[in-house]
């Protein structure tokens, strides 16, 4: 039992470590471009190379299934870093970026619901749900993709 | 008879052509176009050439050029800007991949299936 929570923990550190450090390289990499872009409403090469190889939607998927463990608060917080720092074009309007975002976002109804899992994570969530907010208020056409197909997003 | 007048006058108009001494007077210059309306004359003027803004250029000769309008500069930056996004990628989904399939992931796959 010992042996185990002590190999969690050093998967943990691993993890902590090596992917938190290469996503915000990630994300500091796309802010320097977007500024760049911002005034000529262009995509760059990185936002390009982003959106075409769906990285979004894997780390959409890693948050959700919360694999390796703890990754949620880690990856909420990417995504939410990456919606507040691209302003070159409508992120949220894309097809593949939304949908992800639904589906994060039932994934925390769910476990808020039911069965409480992501407690120690409140102020990640509340940032989440506040960065998207903040864009649907920036972008009122987008805010029908957050509502239209909520039958279809379910995972029940 | 009168076919042969034809010919003859046909033959001589095309020297008439031909010849550059024989030049015909200079046409007298068109009138401008202008019309009156009551006492006001109004006259159209000339429209004034079009100028057209000055356009980035791509088409440079060679790398000094391309140095020189800074395009080059941008060009090498967005080039290294993207090898590094390419490469953290690629670090991050390997490091996560271990990770993730160390830690008996199953609702991963159901996850990916569900987005995509």
């Amino acid at each position: 039992m010992y042996l185990h929570t002590l190999i969690r923990l050093r998967v943990w550190l691993l993890l902590v470590l090596i992917s938190n450090k290469s996503l915000n390289r990630i994300v500091d990499l796309l802010h320097a471009e977007d500024v760049e872009h911002r005034n000529e409403r262009t995509i760059g090469d990185c936002l390009e190379y982003f959106m075409s190889n769906s990285m979004f939607e894997s780390i959409g998927a890693y948050t959700k299934a919360d694999r390796p463990h703890g990754f949620f608060k880690i990856g909420i917080s990417v995504l939410v870093s990456i919606i507040e720092t691209v302003h070159s074009t409508s992120l949220l309007s894309q097809a593949n970026i939304h949908k992800t975002l639904v589906m994060v976002l039932d994934t925390i109804l769910v476990s808020l619901t039911e069965n409480s899992k992501y407690l120690n994570c409140e102020q990640e969530i509340v940032d989440f749900i506040t960065s998207i907010s903040l864009r649907c208020y920036n972008e009122p056409h987008i805010t029908n993709l957050f509502f239209t197909n909520v039958k279809n997003m379910s995972t029940k | 008879m009168n076919f042969v007048k034809g010919v003859i006058r046909d033959i001589s108009k095309r020297r008439r052509r031909a010849s550059p001494s024989e030049e015909s007077p200079p046409r007298a210059k068109p009138k401008k176009k202008s019309f009156n309306l009551g006492k006001i004359k109004f006259t159209r003027k000339k429209k004034r050439p079009v100028e057209e803004e000055p356009q980035m250029n791509f088409n440079f000769r060679n790398q000094a050029e391309a140095i020189d309008s800074g395009y080059d500069d941008k060009y090498q930056l967005a080039k290294r800007r993207l090898k590094e996004f390419k490469k953290q990628w690629n670090q991050f989904e390997s490091n996560i991949h271990v990770l993730a399939y160390s830690d008996q992931t199953q609702g991963l796959a159901a996850a990916r299936s569900d987005i995509k």
